[in-house]
């Protein structure tokens, strides 16, 4: 068993060196080929995600936005800018209570004549109760309220709804 | 009829004082129109404040975040949670569809049973020592260079590692996308100098959002001036998310 | 939420970790056991092991092959899947695993490789036609065996033995540790986790050599070897005391500490899997193998009874090791982070990551070893079975 290793004895080793060697290469070829450029620019992640996730759509409206088309008032209920302002429920967004802003902002800067509207108009007492409902867990302001007794107090019939007597831009009496 | 009312009301509205989160938000200065210098990822010292004491429930953070960010249904990036501490120290919590259509009156403690009541939003903490990014095997969620936690919905492989390693359980696997997905304090809205949905939403001034890198600016104020405090501090996981008025019920 | 039953949740919770990712270690545990048992014929000379050393080779080799697919299975997206090693974070124990899984399947590819060579070249000369072309590329055209090469080989073989011991340590072990290490999972987050997987990954292995030599023998209509089969429930029964002591010591260490939440995901496992902790990993699959072994390594008895209650421990220990990990991967994701209630837990049946699935990728490594039998018989037929 002394005798002199020869090539046909390592011949096949030599074989599966060269297979593992292309695989190697073939791993570090398809790992080259495929990681993203930017990775690694600012850590160990794809530095252009973060350019990605900023320039995501800004979806939902500022009340600014809404205030610099609304500045006078219009319709039944709206009360222009400078009252609404002033009014108690200017801490609202505009889209606590309307909905499909995005849309009707880009339409009405698209085409101000537009006289169909895409945003909605939520009149419900529902909408006014998910904020003013009694709960125990709700700080005092805004007042909790009782819409029963609100309305004995005030001898309304029921059925009557929050926005026939309070003006929803504009709701202190 | 109804013009009469608004006669009536502008003769009646003289004085009313505006609230105190206008004027926070007028100092913020934010809004769509701000200058569109370019953002520097520097220098950054991002902070969500939320003020437990002034939570109404009424979930409008969660309706915005849901429009803003197109999360999908069951799932949440910001949710309100609601403890009722009954007579009895019995406490019951709850988020009925993560507080997305506000909140009614529990029936199982009636009102006159309820010792102390409050609602808690909870979101991502944007922690400073997040368990959740150092476990992703392929460098999908990071903390970027102002400190906001996010994910690389275009890379992520969707294992739900990081889902696991969140002590706070706010990621989830959004069944759209099939990666993972929480928070991102609105990134694409605060590098425009916008406020995060929520807070744009939030009729209570529950939640402030701001950089106190600025001494002077409105949440700097706040965060120097309150008791503050974060949740499961054990963790060593550093939030930048801090709560005023939590009890020790909330994890 | 509405599929909540008691308590409180956090709204995302959910079990997002399936049946796939149960199947997943113990395939992998699979893998590394049978390597082990290879290993301590070809490496520790326990000649009474000779039997099975190929059958639990080619078993392993099955098992690596496939013990990446639940992985697939329940990734969002398995096209990225590659992203684990092309972009590995260091700090991940996920894509670490990556590495030594891949370093692992190449040894154990390698060893079968080197050990079957000579029944390879064998078959490329005997064979003709497609048989021979076949065997002729297995052999990666190389034909002649000299004497020189067969005492390489023989080394090479050594080595890749000696090199695969640790290897596979680390791979089962590191199973653990992608549970062990996450802190804000109760239940994993346990140094001791890793050991254990360790040692319930041979555990799993001798039990499933055991069984599958068994089925083979059967199926060729043979008779068991009395000693090997002897040899082998002296090695289930000595590390199913260890792995049962080791899971004791994990809970009693747990018990004794002081985290709530351990407390509290322990109470919640306890109460949504009493039949999987208590009657399948405790008693059906632990206590009873047990005294099954205990009584069949004292007692005088007929080989045939020995070899049945062997099978049935086997059978049973695999039980074990499977309520093992379903009770710790599943069962730990129970409990809410809130410490206030359950999630829930309805295992589906057609879904990506449902029963049907995970059945479906433990049959893959089953048909391939039947496959691989087929081409590399593990066994010397008749000339052996005379001798
Ligand atoms: C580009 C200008 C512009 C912007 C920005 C804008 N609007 Fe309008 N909006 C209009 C015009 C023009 C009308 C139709 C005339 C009117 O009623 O004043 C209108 C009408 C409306 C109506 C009445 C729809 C109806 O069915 O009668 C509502 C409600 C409304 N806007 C809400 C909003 C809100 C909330 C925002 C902020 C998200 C907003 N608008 C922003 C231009 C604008
Ligand atoms: C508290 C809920 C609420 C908020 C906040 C609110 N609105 Fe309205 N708004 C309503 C309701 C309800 C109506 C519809 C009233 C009706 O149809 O009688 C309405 C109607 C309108 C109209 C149509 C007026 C008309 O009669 O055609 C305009 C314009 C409008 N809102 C603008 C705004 C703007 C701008 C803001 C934000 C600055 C805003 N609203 C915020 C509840 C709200
Ligand atoms: C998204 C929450 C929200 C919704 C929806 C909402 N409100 Fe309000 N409302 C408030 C808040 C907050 C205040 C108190 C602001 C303050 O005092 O600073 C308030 C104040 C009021 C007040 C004055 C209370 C007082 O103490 O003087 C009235 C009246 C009122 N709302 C009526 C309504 C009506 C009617 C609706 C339905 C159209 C409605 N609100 C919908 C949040 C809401
Ligand atoms: C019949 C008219 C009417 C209706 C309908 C009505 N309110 Fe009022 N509401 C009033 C008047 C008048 C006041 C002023 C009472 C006062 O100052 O004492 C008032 C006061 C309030 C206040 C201030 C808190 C308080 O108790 O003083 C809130 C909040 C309020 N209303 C909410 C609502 C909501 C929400 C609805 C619908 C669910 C509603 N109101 C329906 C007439 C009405």
């Amino acid at each position: 068993m002394t005798e002199r290793i020869e090539f046909k004895d390592i011949r096949h080793i030599i074989h599966v060196a060269v297979i593992l060697l292309v695989v190697i290469a073939g791993f570090i070829i398809a790992r080259s080929a495929s990681v993203p450029k930017s990775f690694g620019q600012y850590g160990h992640y794809r530095g252009r995600s973060i350019e990605e996730r900023m320039n995501l759509p800004v979806v939902f409206q500022s009340i600014q936005t809404c205030l610099d088309c609304h500045e006078e008032e219009s319709g039944e209920v709206w009360v222009g800018s400078e009252y609404w302002q002033e009014g108690v429920h200017s801490v609202n967004a505009c889209e606590n209570c309307h909905s499909k802003c995005k849309e009707h902002v880009e339409r009405m800067k698209a085409n101000p004549d537009l006289k169909e509207f895409v945003i909605t108009k939520d009149t419900s007492d529902k909408l006014c109760l998910t904020c003013h409902g009694i709960l125990a867990a709700r700080p005092k302001v805004p007042e909790p309220y009782d819409h029963k007794k609100h309305l004995e107090e005030h001898n309304m019939k029921d059925g009557q709804r929050c926005i026939e007597c309070h003006v929803p831009h504009y709701p202190a009496i | 009829m109804k013009v009469s009312r608004r006669d009536l009301l502008k003769r009646a509205c003289l004085l009313v004082p505006a609230g105190a989160v206008v004027l926070s938000r007028r100092l913020l200065g934010a809004g769509d129109k701000a200058p569109k210098k370019k953002y520097s990822l520097k220098g950054h010292k991002y902070t969500f404040i939320v003020d437990t004491r002034k939570c109404i429930g009424c979930g409008a953070c969660v309706r915005a975040c849901k429009l803003e960010n197109e999360v999908p249904k069951g799932f949440f990036r910001t949710w309100v949670e609601r403890y009722t501490i009954g007579k009895d120290s019995k406490v019951t919590v709850d988020s009925p569809d993560g507080a997305l259509h506000g909140f009614q009156e529990l029936e199982s403690v009636p009102l006159t049973e309820v010792a102390k009541a409050f609602f808690v939003p909870k979101l991502c903490n944007h922690c400073s020592d997040p368990p959740c990014v150092p476990v992703c095997p392929v460098g999908a969620t990071y903390q970027s260079p102002d400190g906001v936690v996010l994910t690389d919905p275009n890379y992520c492989i969707g294992c739900a590692y990081c889902i696991q390693a969140c002590p706070y359980g706010v990621r989830f696997k959004n069944p759209d996308t099939r990666t993972a997905d929480k928070c991102t304090w609105c990134y694409h809205r605060i590098t425009r100098g916008l406020l995060p949905a929520c807070v744009e939403a939030c009729p209570t001034g529950a939640r402030q959002f701001g950089d106190v890198a600025d001494p002077d600016s409105p949440t700097a104020k706040v965060l120097h001036s309150e008791r503050v405090d974060v949740l499961r501090k054990e963790l060593g996981t550093d939030p930048k998310v801090c709560y005023i008025g939590l009890d020790t019920e909330v994890r | 939420m509405g599929e909540m039953l008691f308590g409180f949740v956090f709204p995302n919770e959910r079990v997002y970790w399936e049946i796939v990712i149960v199947i997943y270690p113990f395939m992998v545990f699979a893998t590394t056991g049978s390597f082990f048992v290879s290993t301590l014929y070809r490496l520790f000379g326990k000649e009474s092991l000779k039997p099975v050393a190929n059958l639990a080779l080619l078993a392993s080799l099955a098992f690596a092959a496939f013990a990446g697919l639940p992985h697939l299975f329940h990734l969002g997206h398995p096209e990225g899947a590659f992203r684990i090693m092309f972009t590995p974070s260091t700090t991940s124990a996920m894509s670490t695993f990556g590495y030594i899984y891949g370093f692992y399947l190449g040894l154990v590819l390698l060893e079968v490789w080197f050990v079957f060579r000579p029944q390879i070249v064998e078959f490329a000369k005997a064979a003709a036609g497609a048989k021979r072309t076949f065997y002729s590329i297995l052999a990666l055209g190389v034909k002649d065996i000299t004497e020189a090469s067969s005492l390489i080989d023989r080394r090479i073989i050594k080595f890749l033995a000696f090199l695969g011991v640790p290897t596979a340590c680390i791979l089962s072990g590191y199973v653990g540790f992608l549970f062990g290490s996450l802190e804000a999972m109760p239940l994993w987050s346990s140094p001791l986790i890793p050991v254990t997987f360790l040692l319930s990954a041979v555990v799993c292995g001798v039990g499933l050599i055991e069984v599958l030599y068994f089925v083979v023998m059967k199926a060729k209509g043979r008779r068991m070897d009395a000693r090997c089969v002897r040899s082998m429930s002296v090695y289930l029964w000595s590390f199913l005391v260890l792995s049962g002591v080791l899971q004791l010591l994990n809970l009693l260490h747990s018990t004794y500490g002081s985290r709530p939440d351990w407390r509290f995901a322990f109470q919640t496992l306890n109460n949504e899997f009493p039949f999987m902790l208590t009657g399948l990993q405790l008693i059906a699959g632990l206590v009873v193998p047990f005294v099954l072994l205990s009584a069949l390594l004292l007692l005088r008895m007929k080989d045939g009874l020995r070899h049945a209650l062997t099978v049935i421990s086997s059978v049973l220990v695999l039980a074990h090791v499977f309520a093992f990990l379903w009770n710790l991967i599943i069962g730990g994701q129970l409990a809410s982070r809130t410490l206030r209630g359950a999630v829930n837990f309805h295992p589906e049946f057609f879904g990506k990551e449902g029963i049907l699935i995970s059945a479906i990728i433990l049959l893959c490594p089953l048909i391939f070893l039947f496959v691989l039998t087929k081409i590399l018989p593990p066994f010397k037929d008749k000339a052996e079975a005379a001798g």
